[in-house]
């Protein structure tokens, strides 16, 4: 493993601006890149970048497949890297863009440097920080692998092998504006809407699930009877079913609130992302663990309340967990990468594809 | 006697000037001029800018000063207004208002002057900024005006005659709860969104009794769908024809505010602002008898009510010097681009108040 090149690696992918969804330059850019480093490469419908490297040095005909997101969050156009000091970070008026890119700088300095694997694939998806867009329009009868690493979050060691159901609820009542001093004239949006979030189950709920109104915003003037009230809220659970119940909770919570109150309501209800939760004994959390471990980091499995990548590989079947790269205060002007870190994970991927030659 | 074709002149030229407040200092520049060429003993410009005529009696003995009092301004938009003179009713060209609100009310007045044969003294007064906070009315320097009794022209048909209004609190609250990420830590969170849904699942609102209504205006609260929010606020109002009893809900409301805040544990801010202030004139007051009277004369059935807003008689009225009724101007759909001015009312108000004047000498 080389550290300079390696840092080398990671600057020259920051100075190409992804942010998305204006990361489809940076993917072409990705596609010659993994070429040269002698993939296969294609790009499904929504562009998401899936390169085949064979196998080398081995007869293992078992592909094993890393994933990581080629956009980034704003501001991230023209990032001049800085190194200093064992860390990388951008001049302070943009973000450092090492959410994802040292991920993708690891796995790369890793493929070049393996002298031995298997079947490798590795995935640069689109839009990951617009709520994992890329992964969910992901054509997943492109890849082969049975088990998968994505390479995102801060500190290495940190291995996710859990993430919640998220729904995403927005909520519109539609009442009669009128004077306040006529309400036989008017009815009020916000009235609803008050009732009704003073019946939900809000804060934690269980050990694995919570819920949240997290904005309101209705009426225009004091003197004024609303006529339209907006309520955005969340809830998300690790167990998939009940985050399923608890948003149709919520929903039925809302409705009937607006045919209380003679309002029209619209309750719009998405999932943003799929739940799942690896086993500690399964071969693909097992790997990472034992990779981390021998590399000079004490690896922590660990679950999380946001989405990934991974939970939407999860979702297709694929076992995903999600190793750390090395990044700080991310989706801030002061987002770093620590060298001695991006160190460590290129090492521990290179120990991971050695592994399974 | 009322010559409809010089009103409807008056009017037309009136509504011309642009006057949107606050900007109607120019406006009352040229009423200053135009009440001067009709015999104003005297004109004073007060230091908000709100303009007093005065005019001598005439034909008449009596000592009572009357007062007579429009405003000048007008909402948006405006500016460029154009009248259109249909066969029945004056109407804006379609992107403006017309401005009826108040100039109908002026052109009255202004006819009336032209046309009664007696009258007592008279002031006239035409206020600023009505239609913004703080009104003209508010400002005005009463220890100008010697009126015993006073009109204000600025409803709508020319049967109306208000003689009360109601006590209205703005209150403005503010719930402060503590953020927390709702997915991570929602234990270390307090929701003031929900401390605000509590409180106003506890107000009593809409119609409350047959003077007094109550109304959260607007709420907003919150930064992202994934934070527990920090910050929450309403906007709320009572109002009552009752004094008395707009006081006792807006205890009652600031007591629900607080509880709803302690049950959270989270932070309150309450802040009120009087917006009006109650009146009420007896029915059987001189300046109530000598109107419907003169309706009668000009076979008009008067309509005696309280009204539920404010008017620059709200703040005349709270002086408790010159007990001040509001008279209709003859216009409808007032703050839109569809206001117009029913000619035929306009001429009735004229005649109406111009009995008032005559049977006053």
């Amino acid at each position: 493993m080389d550290s300079k090149r390696l840092v080398n690696t990671f600057c020259e992918l920051v100075r190409i601006p992804s942010e998305s969804p204006n990361d489809k330059e940076f993917i072409s850019y990705m596609d010659n890149l993994l070429k040269k480093e002698g993939a296969k490469t294609v790009k499904d419908d929504f562009g998401n970048l899936i390169a085949k490297f064979p196998a080398k040095n081995s007869t293992s005909k078992t592909p094993i497949a890393f994933a990581c997101h080629g956009d980034t969050v704003k501001p991230g156009i023209g990032i001049d890297p800085v190194v200093e000091n064992g860390v990388v970070k951008s001049k302070g008026d943009t973000i450092l863009g090492a959410d994802d890119k040292t991920g993708i700088a690891e796995f790369l300095e890793a493929i070049k440097c393996a002298k031995k694997h298997p079947p490798v694939e590795f995935i640069v998806t689109r839009c990951e920080e617009l709520g994992t867009v890329g992964s969910v329009k992901l054509d997943y009868s492109l890849i082969e692998s049975k088990m998968a690493y994505v390479l995102d979050e801060e500190v290495v060691g940190d291995v996710i092998i859990g993430a919640p159901t998220k729904f995403a609820i927005r909520v519109e009542y539609t009442g009669q504006a009128a004077h306040a001093s006529e309400p036989e004239s008017g009815n009020s949006a916000v009235i609803p809407a008050a009732k009704a979030i003073s019946r939900l189950r809000l804060g934690r709920l269980d050990q694995r699930t919570t819920a949240n109104v997290g904005t309101i915003e209705g009426g225009e003037v004091v003197n004024g009877i609303p006529g339209k009230a907006k309520i955005v809220a969340e809830c998300r659970s690790l167990d998939h079913d009940k985050a399923v119940a608890v948003a149709k909770e919520m929903e039925k919570i809302f409705k009937d609130a607006a045919d209380e109150f003679k309002v029209k309501v619209d309750v719009r209800s998405e999932m943003s992302y799929h739940a799942f939760l690896l086993p500690e004994n399964s071969d693909v959390v097992k790997s990472a663990v034992d990779a981390l471990n021998k590399n000079g980091v004490k690896a922590k499995t660990t679950v999380i309340t946001g989405g990934f990548d991974a939970n939407n590989f999860n979702a297709h079947g694929i076992p995903t967990a999600v190793m750390a790269t090395g990044c700080r205060d991310i989706h801030t002007k002061d987002e770093y990468a620590v060298i001695k870190e991006m160190e460590i994970m290129a090492n521990t991927i290179i120990y991971m594809l050695e592994s399974r030659a | 006697m009322i010559d409809k074709g010089r009103l409807i002149k008056t009017f037309c030229e009136l509504v011309r000037i642009p006057s949107v407040s606050p900007d109607d200092k120019e406006f009352i520049a040229y009423m200053e001029k135009l009440l001067k060429k009709e015999g104003a003993k005297s004109t004073t410009i007060d230091t908000f800018g709100n303009l007093i005529a005065r005019f001598d009696a005439k034909n008449s003995s009596s000592k009572d000063a009357v007062l007579f009092s429009c405003h000048g301004d007008t909402v948006s938009p405006g500016i460029g207004i154009e009248p259109v003179v249909e066969e029945k009713v004056i109407r804006s060209k379609g992107d403006t208002i017309l401005g009826g609100d108040d100039k109908g009310g002026i052109a009255e007045i202004v006819e009336m002057l032209r046309s009664a044969k007696k009258h007592p003294p008279l002031e006239i007064v035409i206020t600023r900024c009505e239609e913004i906070v703080p009104a003209g009315a508010e400002m005005l320097d009463y220890s100008l005006l010697k009126s015993k009794m006073g009109y204000v022209i600025d409803m709508d048909a020319p049967s109306d005659v208000i003689i009360g209004g109601p006590t209205a609190f703005f209150v403005t609250v503010k719930f402060k709860g503590k953020p927390a990420h709702a997915g991570v830590y929602p234990e270390k969170g307090i929701s003031a969104i929900q401390v605000l849904a509590e409180a106003i699942s506890n107000l009593k609102l809409g119609r409350l009794d047959e003077g007094s209504t109550a109304n959260v205006g607007v709420v907003k609260g919150g930064t992202a769908s994934n934070v527990i929010p920090e910050d929450a606020e309403l906007e709320v109002e009572c109002r009552s024809l009752d004094d008395k009893k707009a006081r006792e809900i807006l205890k009652e409301m600031k007591t629900v505010f607080n509880n709803a805040a302690k049950k959270f544990g989270a932070g309150v801010e309450i802040k009120e602002e009087t917006a009006l202030v109650a009146y009420s004139i007896p029915k059987d007051s001189k300046v109530v008898q000598i109107t419907i009277n003169a309706m009668k004369k000009n076979g008009i059935k008067e309509d005696v009510k309280s009204m539920a807003g404010g008017t620059d008689a709200t703040h005349i009225n709270l002086q408790g010097k010159i007990p001040t009724v509001v008279l209709g101007i003859g216009g409808r759909m007032y703050h839109s681009t569809d206001e117009y001015i029913v000619i035929d009312e306009m001429v009735a108000v004229a005649n109406v108040i111009t009995t008032i004047v005559e049977d006053l000498a």
